[in-house]
């Protein structure tokens, strides 16, 4: 390493900040500098495999250096990835061929939460699906409304093209109405009629302190 | 057996004193994630039951409780109270003590079912020496809908109590204390109905019951009011019960609030007879507890912890600042997940905040897509208990999720929202 590539990097580790480990390494070249050889090389194989069906090989690597930070054993790893393929590979039919890597994960995640492949399928095909609209989709889920609901909820906040964040409060509005007594329906249908009136979702909801949303924070315009 | 109609009725009133405390109140407790152990301190008053003679009891009341529920009541509860006696010639010291779990699972349409079990014992020394314990289930199918709510369930349990009795008898020209210990086998089954209408934060309905137990056969009817504001409840409630001794009118209010840390919780009223302990209703009988939140938090999301805040763009995606508060005595806190190919990144400690552990920051740009992360606290994985958007992995663990927009699409509806 040069004298000054390396200043550089200390001087980020000094401040705390860091850049994007992904510019420098890919996740399957850091596999196989961590990850015992034949680890390595069977997640490879399902990486292959995974990546002719269309998700990103990427992916597995991950979920296999994931392990390794926890710590967990090399024998255990193998099964948990192939698994998690599984999962993946459910969330790509339900979303299609079209589905890109974030959404696949945040589709694999939303079937580990207990929400039903039919469900994922109900997001629909378009452009407007995003894996903000599948965490909010498991996290409603996850809150208790009915499937039903959630998904509504879920399609009109796409279709009326509710902001990320906007869209990713929603679970915790309705969570807050439950908690004050409402009905699961009628928690889901005041957050609904906020979208509806354009206040978005998560007026309540709180932020780190000293934080703004992105999109707020440009714009100018409060998500609220 | 009349030594033990006796005990019974003597120890009876000292029993109700401490299980009077109507189960349906602390569905308050049930609203929201809970992971907590409450340390309790309280007073509570009873007066024998109609026929008994004898003044009020009076009790110090202390305890501690643990329970750990989902939002939906899925979870486990232990508790243990003790009682003081203010006067010997009335009650004696008690304790009692329960542990039970729960089930819930949602169904179709607003139904939703449950399962609970419990096991509860209880122990009073004075004026007679009883002691009794017993298992109970307990399957219940719930409705909620917008205007109305129903409640069906139904229970059995058994159990086995033991009462020792002294009393004086004539024996030729002599009193002779004679001392004699009996005890009874418990059982009961049954189910109870409830029908309430109402929106938003108040609900009046009706309620009735029907159990066969091992003192007979036990009804009721009845009429319930209930508030629900914030996470508390306060209820009132009037039934008429017919029981194997005749008919009894029992009724009052309850109530449940929580407030930050602190608990309260009370009745006051003439409390129900209880089918499977055959503890007859006081004359009169009321109590408060107020608790201390000693360990544990409360996850809904008004204590929702954001780990993470997007504080600006970066050219592939977004600037990222990560925020977690460590367990306090943590001497190094890192940053790991998806977008540092889970090559961990130190953070910076800002400060401790009352003993509770320092907050601990660093800032990342991270590209668009979804990843998982969490934390090293010492070397070991860490993720609070109340991380929003937690995943389960596939080895027992959690991670948070992070999602990152494309730059494109995020400029794309802010441009929309903006015209």
């Amino acid at each position: 390493m040069r004298p000054h590539i390396l200043m550089i990097v200390l001087g980020l580790l000094a401040t705390g900040t860091a850049g994007p480990a992904a510019a420098q390494e890919t996740s399957r070249t850091r596999a196989r500098e961590t990850l015992p050889a034949t680890v390595f090389a069977q997640v490879e194989a399902m990486a292959r495999v995974a990546e002719q069906d269309g998700i990103p090989g990427d992916i597995l690597f991950n979920k296999a250096l994931e392990g390794a930070a926890k710590h967990v054993p090399a024998d255990r790893l193998v099964p948990a990835v192939q698994a998690y393929a599984g999962r993946l590979q459910e969330a790509r039919s339900a979303f299609g061929s079209g589905a890109g890597g974030p959404l696949l994960v945040a589709g694999a995640d939303a079937l580990q939460r207990g929400v039903r492949a039919s469900l994922l399928k109900g997001l629909g095909s378009g452009g407007e699906r995003s894996p903000a609209a599948v965490l909010v989709l498991a996290d409603l889920v996850q809150a208790g409304v009915a499937d039903d609901q959630a998904l509504s909820l879920v399609r009109e906040a796409m279709r009326r093209r509710t902001r990320e964040q906007q869209m990713l409060d929603m679970p915790a509005e309705v969570r807050r109405l439950m908690r004050q007594g409402q009905s699961m329906q009628q928690a889901v249908e005041q957050v609904r009629q906020r979208l509806q009136s354009g206040r978005g979702g998560g007026v309540m909801a709180p932020v780190a302190p000293g934080s703004e949303p992105m999109t707020r924070a440009r714009s100018g315009n409060g998500g609220g | 057996m009349e030594f033990s109609r006796m005990g019974r009725a003597a120890t009876r009133a000292v029993l109700a004193s401490c299980v009077c405390f109507w189960a349906p109140v602390l569905a308050g407790t049930l609203t929201a994630q809970t992971s907590e152990v409450t340390v309790e301190v309280g007073a509570s008053r009873i007066t024998p039951p109609t026929g008994v003679d004898g003044g009020a009891a009076d009790f110090f009341v202390g305890g501690v409780r643990a329970g750990r529920y989902d939002l939906f009541g899925t979870g486990v509860r232990a508790s243990a109270l003790f009682g003081r006696s203010l006067d010997a010639a009335t009650g004696g010291d008690f304790v009692s003590g329960e542990v039970g779990a729960a089930l819930w699972r949602r169904l179709a349409g607003g139904w939703s079912a449950g399962l609970d079990g419990r096991a509860f014992a209880f122990r009073v020394a004075a004026p007679f020496a009883y002691q009794a314990g017993a298992v109970e289930g307990t399957a219940v199918l719930r409705y909620r809908g917008d205007v109305l709510s129903a409640r069906l369930a139904g229970v059995a349990g058994a159990g086995r109590s033991q009462v020792t009795v002294s009393t004086m008898v004539q024996r030729m020209r002599r009193q002779v204390s004679v001392t004699g210990t009996l005890s009874d086998d418990l059982w009961r089954y049954g189910g109870t109905l409830e029908l309430m209408a109402g929106g938003g934060i108040v609900s009046a309905g009706i309620a009735g019951g029907l159990h066969e137990s091992a003192g007979g056969t036990y009804r009721s009817a009845g009429l319930r009011l209930l508030a629900t504001p914030g996470t508390g409840a306060v209820e009132a409630r009037v039934d008429r019960w017919r029981t194997p001794d005749g008919y009894e009118t029992t009724g009052g209010i309850a109530f449940y609030l929580p407030w930050g840390v602190w608990r309260a919780r009370g009745t006051a009223g003439r409390p129900e007879p209880d089918p499977l302990l055959l503890a007859e209703p006081g004359r009169e009988a009321g109590g408060v507890l107020v608790g201390l939140r000693v360990l544990g938090h409360e996850s809904g999301p008004m204590a929702r912890r954001a780990l993470h805040s997007v504080v600006g763009t970066s050219p592939e995606g977004a600037r990222v600042r990560f925020t977690v508060r460590a367990p306090s005595g943590a001497a190094s806190v890192q940053l790991l997940g998806d977008f540092t190919l889970w090559a961990p990144v130190s953070m910076k400690a800002s400060g401790s905040s009352g003993g509770v552990g320092k907050l601990w920051t660093v800032e990342v740009d991270v590209p668009a897509g979804t990843y998982h992360f969490g934390f090293l606290v010492d070397g070991e994985w860490y993720l609070p208990d109340d991380a929003p958007d937690a995943v389960p992995d596939e080895w027992g663990r959690q991670s948070a999720t992070l999602v990152v927009e494309e730059r494109g699409e995020t400029e794309r509806m802010d441009r929309e929202v903006e015209s």
